[in-house]
C-alpha cells in the first residue's frame, strides 16, 4: 500500500508561522493538548501513516510526544481524528472504527478492511473538540492527509463454466437453469446481466422468477435461475396476458453478459452463451421404472450406471440418489452425471462386494419441467382429483453377481 | 358488495402489540453474535428483532433493547446508502440494503445490510432513529437466541465437491401468535416451506414445515412457494395473506398451517404479469381496513381487505381479476415498506441506480 500524504497544514504551520502565543498560557499549562515542542516554536512532526499487521491495515497518528491525549474519551479521540472515504464532507459520517493510544501514539482500526482502488482521507483535528478539552487549540491545527489503497493486481478472469441443462432441446415448460462459474460471483444484479433472446434477437421480457434474494450456493459460484412460474403453470394471468417465456418450436439465445461482476468486481472473461431449441410442454411425472440399470461386476469399481428416459435436473441428480446396501447403509462413493443428464454413474471407493443392493431415490427429484416422481409440475385436478401423496423414498432393486 | 355478508375484520395484527410468553426475553443468552448473513426482519414483542440468516439457515432473536414507547417521528434521510457506505468505508455500490423493519413500540427503523457482493459480505444492522440518526446495532454483546432451520430433504446427500450447494433462501418473516412464520424458496426444488417456529425456541421444536398449494382457477394444482405475506385477522380468526411465486395473491386461515395437512391457499387476487408484491402492511383508515403493497414494477397498490372475508376465491379465467386494488400515482421505486405506526408508512425509496432514501408517507 501506499500513502500519498499531503502537506501538513496544522501544528507545523502553526508553530512556524502561526501565533501560538495568541493561547492563554494558564490553560496551557493545564489543559492543552498541544504538544511542548510546537509551542517552543519546534517543527513537530505529528504526521498520519498507514501501517499494517495481520493483514490488517489501520492508521497510526505519530509525533505525538508531550501530547496530553490520556485524559480524552473514545468519544474525543473519534473527533479528533476521523478517516473518511473519498473526501471528508459534513454529510457523511467517518469510517467505523475503533480508536486506542499505543506507545504515545493514536491507533484507528477501521472496522472492515480498506477497499482496494478507493481513496480515503484522514482528518487530524484538535479544532473539532469542545473547546474545554481542547484548551484554545486553533482550528488551524487541522492535519489532512490523503491516502490511495492500490487497485489488486488483475488476476484470472472468472468464466461460466456450465450452463445446466446442457441439453440444447428443452420442454416448453423448463422450470430453472443452473449457472455455473469459475470463481464467487457479485450479487444483487443478476437480471440484468442474465437475458434471453429469441429468434428475431428481441429480448424475452422478464423470463425469469426475478427475487431480491437471489438464489445462490453458499460460495456464490452456482447462481439458480428459475423461469417465471407464473408464465409455465397453467390457468395463471401472466400466461394469459403475455404466454409461456418460451414457445415450442422456437428458438432461443441465453446470454451472460462479460460485464457481469464477480466477487473481486471484475468482469468475466467474455460473454456466454447457450442456443437452444424448445419442444412441446412435459407433463408426465417421472416413473422410475422406465429406467435402466448396467450392473458393475462384483470386486470391481466398475460405475453403477442409470440411463433415464429424459434430461433430470443436474443438481437433484447429485443430491437425490444414493446407493444402499440390504442393510440399510449409503454405499460410500462419487457419482457423475454426463449425456446431457440423461445418464447418473457412480463409483464406489471400495469394490463392489456383490449381492443386492438397491438405488434410493427422493421423490423430490424433478425433470427440466419440475415434475416429480409420481407427481407432475401443476395438477389437472379436473382429471385427477386424489391426492398424490408418494413415500418421500422410492427404490430400485439391483443385483451385483457374486461370480 | 354484499353488506349482509360483509364480515368485520379484526384488530390487525401488527397494529397491535402482541403478547410475549412470560420470560421470553430471559430466555435469550447474552454473548456475542456472528451473523452469516442478514436478510429477513420482523419485530416481534418487546423491541425482539428477528433476522433471518439464510447462509446460516438460522433465524435469530435479537434483544435491541428498544422497547421505549414514544410517539412517532417522520422518518426522512436522504442519500443512506452513501451513509452506509461512508461508515463501512466503501463505496456506494457496495452496500446493499436487504430488508428494513420498523420497532413498532420505538418506532425506530431497522435496516440488514450487507458489506460487499460477494460471498464474505459482511452482515450488519443498522438503526434509523426519529433524530435520523444511523447507528449500527452491535451485536458484541446482546440478548439472543436462534434456531435452525430444519434440514432439506436428504441433507447427507453431498454432491462430489463433499458439501451440498443446496441453500434457502428466507423471503420473509413475520411473528403472529407466539410463532415466528417463515418462507422460504430453495435453489433446487421448487416447493412450498411456510414453517412456523415457536418463539422462545426451543430445540425440541425445529419448526412446522407446510406445504402449501396453489390451485389456479380451481384447476391446476402446484405445491407452491410462497414470497412474501403478512398476517391479518378475519372476524377474529388470524389469516395470512400471502403473495405465491407464481404472482396470485392468496388467503388462508393460521389454523390449516398443521403438519401432515394439504393447505390450498384461496387466491382473492392476480395482479397480471411482471408485477410481484414485495412487502405487504396492513392498516385501518376511516374505519376501513387496507393491503398496502409495493411491486416489483407495477408500483405501489392498495387493496380494501373489507371484502376478503366475502371473496370465495377466483374460479374463472378474467382478465385482471379477484379482490379490486388502485395503484398510488407517484410512488416509483419503493423498494422495501412496513408501517412506521398506525397512519404513515414508512418506504425505502431508490430509482434505477439514484440514491436510496428512507421517505415517511401517510397511509394513502
Amino acid at each position: 500500500m501506499s500513502s500519498s500524504p499531503s502537506r501538513p497544514t496544522g501544528p507545523l504551520e502553526v508553530a512556524r508561522g502561526g501565533s501560538p502565543l495568541r493561547v492563554p498560557t494558564l490553560l496551557l499549562l493545564t489543559l492543552c493538548l498541544c504538544p511542548s515542542q510546537q509551542l517552543s516554536g519546534k517543527e513537530p512532526s505529528t504526521r498520519v501513516i498507514l501501517e499494517s499487521a495481520e493483514g490488517r491495515s489501520y492508521f497510526r497518528v505519530v509525533g505525538l510526544d508531550g501530547w496530553n491525549l490520556d485524559s480524552l474519551s473514545d468519544e474525543d479521540l473519534a473527533l479528533l481524528f476521523a478517516v473518511y472515504v473519498g473526501t471528508s464532507s459534513a454529510e457523511l459520517p467517518p469510517l467505523l472504527g475503533s480508536h486506542s493510544l499505543e506507545n504515545g501514539s493514536l491507533i484507528f482500526r477501521p472496522r472492515f478492511p480498506l477497499q482496494p482502488g478507493l481513496h480515503y482521507q484522514t482528518i487530524f483535528d484538535p479544532g473539532a473538540l469542545n473547546p474545554g478539552v481542547r484548551a484554545g487549540v486553533s482550528e488551524s491545527n487541522r492535519i489532512t492527509t490523503n491516502f490511495d489503497i492500490p487497485k489488486r493486481i488483475a488476476s484470472e478472469a472468472t468464466t461460466v463454466e456450465a450452463v445446466y441443462p446442457s441439453t440444447n432441446r428443452v420442454p416448453e415448460n423448463l422450470l430453472k437453469f443452473y449457472l455455473y462459474f469459475s470463481a464467487p460471483m457479485s450479487r444483487g444484479q443478476v437480471y440484468r446481466f442474465v437475458r434471453l433472446f429469441d429468434e428475431s434477437d428481441r429480448v424475452v421480457e422478464t423470463p425469469f422468477l426475478e427475487i431480491e434474494q437471489e438464489l445462490w450456493d453458499s460460495d456464490q459460484r452456482r447462481l439458480t435461475l428459475f423461469i417465471d412460474p407464473g408464465r409455465i403453470k397453467r390457468g395463471l394471468l401472466p400466461l394469459e396476458e403475455v404466454g409461456t417465456a418460451l414457445v415450442a418450436g422456437k428458438q432461443y439465445r441465453m446470454v451472460i453478459e462479460q460485464k457481469w461482476p464477480d466477487a473481486r468486481e471484475e468482469q468475466l472473461n467474455k460473454s456466454f452463451e447457450k442456443t437452444f431449441t424448445v419442444g412441446p410442454p412435459d407433463r408426465a411425472p417421472l416413473d422410475p421404472q422406465s429406467w435402466s440399470l448396467e450392473e458393475p461386476r462384483a470386486h470391481s469399481r466398475e460405475p453403477l450406471c442409470v440411463k433415464f428416459d429424459e434430461p433430470l435436473d443436474y443438481a437433484l441428480l447429485l443430491r437425490l440418489l444414493q446407493v444402499v446396501e440390504p442393510g440399510g447403509t449409503s454405499v460410500p462413493g462419487a457419482a457423475v452425471v454426463s449425456n446431457k443428464e440423461r445418464l447418473w454413474c457412480f463409483q464406489p471407493d471400495e469394490p463392489w462386494p456383490g449381492g443386492e443392493f438397491y438405488l434410493s431415490i427422493s421423490t423430490a427429484l424433478e425433470d427440466l419441467a419440475g415434475n416429480k416422481i409420481g407427481r407432475p409440475f401443476d395438477v389437472d385436478v379436473f382429471e385427477q382429483v386424489e391426492d398424490r401423496i408418494v413415500d418421500k423414498r422410492t427404490r430400485l432393486p439391483f443385483r451385483i453377481a457374486k461370480d | 358488495m354484499n353488506r349482509a355478508g360483509l364480515l368485520v375484520l379484526g384488530l390487525i395484527f401488527a397494529l397491535t402489540t402482541p403478547a410475549l410468553p412470560a420470560g421470553a426475553l430471559d430466555t435469550l443468552n447474552q454473548g456475542k453474535v456472528e451473523l452469516q448473513s442478514a436478510g429477513a426482519l420482523a419485530f416481534g414483542p418487546k423491541g425482539i428483532l428477528f433476522v433471518g440468516d439464510s447462509t446460516a439457515a438460522v433465524i435469530w432473536a435479537l434483544d435491541t433493547s428498544d422497547r421505549s414507547k414514544r410517539a412517532p417521528v417522520a422518518i426522512n434521510l436522504s442519500g443512506i446508502d452513501s451513509k452506509l457506505a461512508a461508515l463501512l468505508g466503501t463505496s456506494r455500490d457496495q452496500v446493499l440494503i436487504n430488508d428494513m423493519a420498523v420497532n413498532p413500540l420505538s418506532h425506530n427503523a431497522y435496516l440488514s445490510v450487507s458489506r460487499g457482493r460477494g460471498p464474505k459480505a459482511d452482515p450488519l444492522l443498522f438503526r434509523v432513529d426519529a433524530a435520523e440518526k444511523l447507528s449500527e446495532l452491535k451485536l458484541d454483546s446482546i440478548g439472543h437466541s436462534k434456531i435452525s432451520l430444519p434440514n432439506a430433504p436428504d441433507p447427507q446427500a453431498k454432491n462430489r465437491r463433499g458439501h451440498s450447494l443446496r441453500q434457502e433462501a428466507i423471503t420473509d418473516l413475520a411473528f403472529v401468535n407466539d410463532q415466528v412464520i417463515v418462507a422460504g424458496l430453495s435453489n433446487e426444488e421448487f416447493a412450498s416451506n411456510l414453517r412456523s417456529l415457536d418463539f422462545p425456541f426451543s430445540s425440541a421444536n425445529a419448526g412446522t414445515s407446510v406445504e402449501i398449494f396453489h390451485g389456479a382457477h380451481g384447476k391446476f394444482e402446484t405445491n407452491s412457494p410462497v414470497r412474501t405475506f403478512v398476517p391479518f385477522e378475519i372476524k377474529t380468526e388470524p389469516h395470512i395473506l400471502a403473495a405465491y411465486t407464481c404472482t396470485p395473491l392468496v388467503k388462508f386461515p393460521m389454523s390449516a398451517l398443521t403438519p401432515g395437512t394439504k393447505v390450498v391457499g384461496t387466491t382473492i387476487a392476480e395482479l397480471g404479469n411482471r408485477n410481484r408484491p414485495l412487502d405487504m402492511v396492513v392498516y385501518s383508515k376511516g374505519g376501513k381496513d387496507f393491503v398496502l403493497m409495493n411491486n416489483s414494477s407495477r408500483g405501489v397498490m392498495k387493496l380494501p381487505t373489507g371484502n376478503l372475508d366475502s371473496f370465495g376465491g377466483i374460479t374463472q379465467k378474467t382478465g385482471i381479476s379477484g379482490a379490486p386494488y388502485e395503484t398510488i400515482s407517484g410512488l416509483e421505486g419503493v423498494k422495501q415498506l412496513d408501517r412506521l405506526d398506525e397512519s404513515n408508512a414508512l418506504l425505502l425509496l431508490q430509482t434505477d441506480d439514484g440514491p436510496v432514501d428512507l421517505k415517511t408517507i401517510a397511509f394513502p
